[in-house]
């Protein structure tokens, strides 16, 4: 009997593991005075089809370098992203990108913006299945009654449903949602979350949240993964967000868990605080009963990683290939 | 019953090297220290411990380190031995001779109610390219054990994350202060002071990176030194890392030392030229075996020694030594 050509249980398991795979991504600008400025140096990170990952740091990191690069609007200067095992290249409609400002075209209905891309993603659907397909997500982000409205006569919050509702009619493998509650006031902010969150739950699209927001970022999030400062920017930490879905707020903002989660977050970020214009670096006193050696093996690696050894030398972890 | 730990005293209360024996099909014991745990250092010469049984065989046959929270599961004599010495686990942990494992290394560490230590495994997360724990003895860190469960380093972040990315050992003196050590939600607060990361290589391959994480009052070792090929001298070893837990006098003869690999030259060397463990009980075995800084151990009242080979590509990196 020939063989079957159908993926396996485990098959789909271990390719669903890797569903969007960045690896070692790098976004450098020239420099006119010397080398180039390696904003975001060595990128790694795996996410796994269906889960939200955040992306928190301070300000100016590369956060949203990364989703720009992500979504194909930034050139990668090396490095790759692969989405079901594609390399991507370019802007395409597999990745959708919410940002802080809805960016509605001002002149069109909220159904004609959302319109827009399915015209362009559902190409051989019929004008009845396009007009319940904008109408089922606009529906989905509680904008029924608004179909018809205008940007100008909606609130910011509103707008931002519209935004909202416009990315995920795409049916993208990878949403990419870039602080789309910056704007909002924090009852508005909770409400989309919410919504957002129910969306996701019922549609399972793999998602990247760039956020500065702490709790959004736990609440939110499958996995948090903390950003080291740039230039040479890269995943510092990544954390695992074990509450079950559907979040509940309530359950959540009770459990002590979350707030070692937090804790562990806003330690992080305080680890990795910028130091301020003109201010000193923090000197910590020297101990008698401590030996460094400046320049040794150990810390050759940390101030330069182009010296570090080959990085297949160390690559074959144990279950890492599955 | 917890018992309370003196402070001379190390959370490290005893140690074994075992080799296997595959022509009797039994582990021999190559060197052993005992501390004041009687009990335990009677063990090895009531029962020899089968190749292929217990958590040694385990480790024997997969080549991958261990961290053992039930002590009986070493087998009953010790698991009486570690009710009465008050032992919490054991960390073993295989040392390589050209990818074969040559020999183990157990780790008795203590329990109690004051102590404030833990002993990590961090292995490779299946379909992603991170680190994240396998295995855990926690003593004192209700927190700080909780947050770690969740947390998975990428290669060149965090302490594993170092180790992984170079191949090397790392001290890291001031866990509190130091910008690469990532979980100090808890650390800090719950008390832990020093943190030392290893990692387990098996050829090319990282098995696991193991942290030691200590308290300055329960440390599992006061030393803890790297010795690492000395750039300006070559066949010399010099130090790269060093912290001595408050033993100023020891942390002075330490200053100008240095070794010479392929002599019998004190225990980093013997480490480096044999590439094999090499564990020493008392202070007068560590005069015996070399050991150039026996005095200044004698005063800070040092009762055993082991030096670890990190050994990468069947080369040997770096020699880890430790005492208390």
């Amino acid at each position: 009997m020939p063989e079957t050509l159908q993926p396996t249980a485990s098959n789909q398991a271990a390719r669903d593991a890797k569903y969007v795979e960045i690896v070692n991504l790098v976004k450098a600008y020239p420099n006119p005075l010397g080398d180039a400025i390696k904003v975001v140096d060595g990128y790694n990170l795996t996410i796994k089809k269906g889960d939200l990952i955040s992306v928190i740091g301070h300000s100016g990191c590369g956060k949203s370098t990364v989703l720009m690069m992500l979504a194909g609007l930034n050139p990668i200067t090396s490095g790759d992203v692969l989405v079901e095992g594609e390399i991507i290249e370019g802007p395409g409609p597999d990745r959708a990108v919410v940002f802080q400002a809805p960016c509605l075209l001002p002149w069109m209905t909220s159904f004609q913006n959302v319109m827009l891309g399915v015209k362009r993603c559902y190409p051989h659907g019929t004008k009845q299945q396009r007009k319940e397909i904008v109408e089922y997500y606009l529906n989905l982000v509680g904008l029924a009654d608004s179909m018809h409205k205008y940007p100008r006569e909606m609130s910011g919050g509103m707008q931002q449903r519209v935004g909202i509702a416009r990315a995920i009619a795409l049916r993208p493998k990878l949403l990419l949602l870039d602080e789309p509650f910056g704007r909002l006031d924090s009852l508005t902010r909770m409400d989309l979350q919410d919504t957002i969150l129910g969306i996701l739950d019922k549609e399972r699209i793999t998602t990247m949240l760039i956020t500065h927001d702490v709790d959004e970022a736990v609440y939110m999030a499958d996995r948090v993964c903390m950003m080291t400062n740039g230039p040479r920017a890269k995943v510092g930490q990544v954390l695992d967000v074990p509450f079950e879905r559907p979040r509940n707020r309530k359950e959540i903002l009770g459990s002590d868990l979350f707030y070692d989660l937090r804790g562990s977050l806003v330690d992080f970020l305080a680890k990795n605080e910028k130091e301020k214009p003109g201010e000193k670096p923090k000197q910590v006193a020297a101990r008698e009963d401590v030996f460094e050696a400046p320049g040794m093996p150990h810390e050759v690696f940390g101030a330069d990683p182009d010296k570090a050894p080959p990085l297949q030398l160390f690559a074959s972890i144990p279950g890492a290939s599955a | 019953m917890p018992q309370s730990i003196p402070m001379t005293q190390t959370l490290l209360a005893a140690a074994e090297l075992w080799r296997p024996n595959a022509s009797a099909n039994v582990f021999d014991l190559q060197s052993g220290f005992y501390g004041g745990c009687e009990a335990l250092r009677s063990v090895p010469s009531q029962v020899t411990p089968a190749l292929d049984e217990g958590p040694l065989g385990q480790v024997a046959a997969t080549g991958r380190p261990l961290i053992v929270n039930e002590l009986s599961e070493m087998g009953f004599l010790v698991g009486e031995a570690a009710a009465t010495e008050g032992l919490g686990a054991a960390a073993l942990l295989p040392s390589y001779h050209q990818g074969v494992v040559d020999s183990i290394l157990v780790m008795y560490l203590r329990s109690g109610p004051e102590a404030v230590a833990a002993v990590e495994l961090w292995a490779g997360t299946k379909g992603r390219f991170e680190l994240s724990l396998d295995q855990s003895y926690y003593v004192g860190l209700e927190r700080f054990s909780r947050i770690s469960q969740y947390v998975n380093f990428p290669q060149g972040s965090g302490l594993p994350g170092q180790c992984w990315q170079t191949g090397m050992p790392l001290i890291v003196p001031d866990l509190a202060t130091a910008k690469g050590f990532l979980r100090s939600s808890g650390a800090e607060s719950d008390g832990l002071a020093v943190g030392l990361g290893l990692p387990i290589m098996q050829r090319t391959e990282l098995r696991s990176v193991f942290l030691m994480l200590s308290s300055a009052a329960t440390p599992i070792a006061r030393v803890h030194e790297i010795w690492v090929e000395d750039p300006e001298q070559p066949g010399g070893l010099t130090r790269s890392q060093g912290t001595y837990g408050g033993l100023i006098d020891f942390t002075a003869a330490s200053q100008a030392l240095k070794f010479s690999i392929g002599q019998p030259d004190g225990l980093p060397a013997q480490a480096w030229t044999s590439g094999q463990p090499v564990l020493i009980d008392g202070v007068e075995a560590m005069g015996e075996a070399g050991m150039k800084r026996l005095d200044a151990a004698r005063e800070a009242g040092l009762s055993f020694a082991l030096a670890w080979p990190v050994v990468v590509v069947d080369r040997v990196r770096a020699v880890v030594l430790m005492m208390g």
